[in-house]
């Protein structure tokens, strides 16, 4: 199966009831092809901005993120679904997110 | 007379209005007449004010001679020379031609919200009509006040009138939104407030010209853990109130549960609290890289976030949330590179974003008015029903994504030059790759709802597009191209209020 079959199949899974029956569009299939090139191509171009604390550390990030990238695409469709307007997961990262900042600063850093 | 004395009538006006409509409701003609006139004044109050301050509940500082009566000796000898002298113990506002170039756009917008709700609905409601001049004067108050604890004040307000748009909405899936809404502000505001708290702890001040000269004189150490963890507190409210990562899922939510007038004032709620609170943050915590960092992480994350997202959404309501969401991150780009230059980039930004975003929710609210539906989908073939509609709808679409010789053109630009002089070209490719697939989005949306073939299943209503929509889109786009052939009259008078926020 190739890369693209793969995607459409994980489309159809994300955004139908039942794989078989959904209908996935060209253009929908475009955009999510689209924001998955965006996404990898704007995280790495962001994790450039680590030089200006360390350039050894960005070398590691983007490493790493080279290999998460490898690994878990395509990443659009779990976003997707992840971004869901399910309070729990809104909670969640409500709460993360201000333990993260708590540590930030409350470290003085 | 003394143009000052329009200060707080900027945000009494509305709240009368607001008060004025609610009451008299029931009589259809009357409240139409109060809720235009007032709309009107929204924009043209700014315009008349004169520079300067206003004082409530006090008087204006010592050294200004604010206090009239003698001070006993032994209470003079105490203040005078000290750092007393210079505290303001009334809640003040200020108004220079920053805020006078954001408050007459707010004004315009909220102007056009309330006239599209008096045109668009057959039956006015003063309670509709109430909460979007109550969110009108919180916005305004946001945009005016020097104390910061006013300014939570009239946060809360703006929080439960924003609940309340989307509970009168009878959008399917409204109560919930708003549930949710509430109990996420539950926790943004109170640990906004606990930062606010933290703050007045340490430097006996709720005024934030007082608390900056504190910090500054040396009174209190600015690397206080305590104070560090109140700029914390205050980003994570800013967070909230902004709508940027982790806040984005809700605010494109509520946007999509709101009406085409509610959703223009929710959005500029948005706005403003990102560039309001936002520049408080950077005038208490300049000082503070970490602070800069952090903001421009978020702002970046939401930017990604916010346009990525857009481009798989089904939904037209959703993908303009989410776009907005992403605009907002160009905001913060600017305002956490922290110079002049940029600040005012990100202040031309957030006015653009006024401006365009509204129009797109007043273009889609066309389309849902005609279609029924906001499936991207289940539509197409529109532009055979509604050719100046979907002319001006696309219009906005490329102003938003910054081509030219739009307004948003000259702010991303801007904001690309800034992030080059600040040595950081990474964040300029993000945002011209960003601000193309941005275009792309639009594209998408314009190629299923107007050009694609018509659904045999989708029925279009017969009966024409509402006159005042069309109106306040042509005046909305003339505004934005004019903004984007002539930037310099906004641009210079949002340069003072950044150098005003740098200034210690």
């Amino acid at each position: 199966m190739n890369m693209y079959d793969r995607l459409v199949k994980i489309l159809k899974s994300t955004f139908g009831q039942d794989s078989e029956t959904t209908l996935v569009t060209g253009p929908q299939t475009s955009s999510v092809v689209s924001a998955e090139i965006v996404l990898m191509a704007s995280l790495l171009i962001a994790a450039m901005t680590i030089r200006l604390v360390s350039p050894a550390l960005m070398v590691v990030i983007e490493v790493a993120l080279i290999i998460i990238f490898v690994y878990v695409t395509p990443i659009m469709p779990k976003l997707y679904k992840e971004y869901n307007d399910d309070i729990n997961s809104m909670m969640f990262y409500a709460v993360i997110a201000l333990a993260i900042i708590a540590i930030i600063f409350y470290g003085g850093l | 007379m003394d143009g000052t004395i329009f200060l707080p009538l900027m945000v009494v006006i509305p709240i009368l209005c607001a008060i004025l409509v609610n009451l008299l409701h029931g009589t259809q003609t009357i409240t139409k007449i109060i809720a235009v006139i007032g709309a009107i004044c929204l924009p043209v109050v700014p315009l008349v004010a004169t520079y300067g301050n206003s004082f409530f509940g006090g008087y204006a500082p010592l050294i200004e001679g604010g206090f009239t009566a003698s001070l006993p000796d032994a209470v003079n000898s105490l203040v005078s020379g000290t750092i007393l002298e210079l505290f303001h113990p009334a809640i003040t506002y200020s108004f220079g031609p920053g805020q006078q170039v954001i408050l007459f756009v707010l004004g315009l917008v909220a102007m056009c919200a309330i006239i599209l709700s008096v045109a668009e609905t057959k039956k006015t409601s003063g309670v509709y009509l109430y909460l979007l001049f109550m969110l009108s004067a919180a916005l305004m108050a946001f945009t005016l006040t020097d104390d910061i604890f006013n300014l939570y004040v009239f946060f809360e307000i703006a929080a439960l009138v924003q609940v309340g748009l989307i509970l009168v909405s009878r959008v399917k899936g409204n109560y919930e939104t708003g549930l949710k809404y509430m109990l996420l502000g539950e926790i943004g505001g109170s640990f906004m407030l606990l930062g606010i708290g933290l703050l007045l702890g340490l430097t006996g001040n709720v005024n934030i010209t007082d608390i900056v000269m504190v910090i500054h004189s040396g009174a209190i150490d600015p690397y206080n853990p305590v104070l560090l963890f109140a700029a914390g507190m205050l980003i994570y409210g800013w967070l909230y109130a902004t709508g940027l990562p982790p806040f984005n899922s809700i605010k494109s939510e509520i946007y999509s549960k709101g009406l085409p007038s509610g959703s223009i004032l929710l959005q500029s709620f948005s706005v403003i609290a990102c560039i309001t609170i936002g520049l408080i943050i950077l005038r208490i915590f300049a000082y503070s890289s970490t602070v800069q960092m952090v903001v421009l992480a978020v702002s970046v994350l939401a930017m990604i976030l916010g346009i990525c997202l857009a481009m798989v959404q089904d939904d037209y309501k959703r993908i303009i949330a989410y776009l907005a969401v992403g605009e907002l991150g160009y905001i913060g780009v600017g305002l956490g590179l922290g110079s002049a230059y940029s600040i005012t980039a990100g202040l031309f930004q957030a006015v653009n974003e006024l401006m365009v975003t509204s129009l797109l929710f007043v273009g889609f609210g066309l389309v849902l008015y005609k279609a029924r539906t906001s499936k991207i989908s289940k539509l197409g073939g529109l532009l055979e029903y509604m050719p100046v509609g979907a002319l001006l709808t696309v219009l906005a679409g490329f102003a938003m994504a910054g081509v030219p010789p739009f307004n948003v053109f000259q702010s991303k630009y801007m904001l690309v030059q800034a992030a080059m002089v600040a040595g950081i070209p990474e964040l300029a490719v993000i945002m011209i790759i960003l601000s193309i697939v941005t275009f792309l989005a639009f594209l998408r949306i314009a190629y299923a709802v107007f050009l694609k073939p018509k659904p045999e299943e989708l029925e279009v209503s017969k009966s024409s597009v509402p006159r005042t929509s069309i109106a306040i889109m042509v005046i909305l786009i003339i505004v934005c191209l004019v903004i984007g052939l002539m930037p310099d009259i906004v641009v210079s008078q949002l340069g003072q209020l950044a150098l005003t926020t740098l200034a210690i």
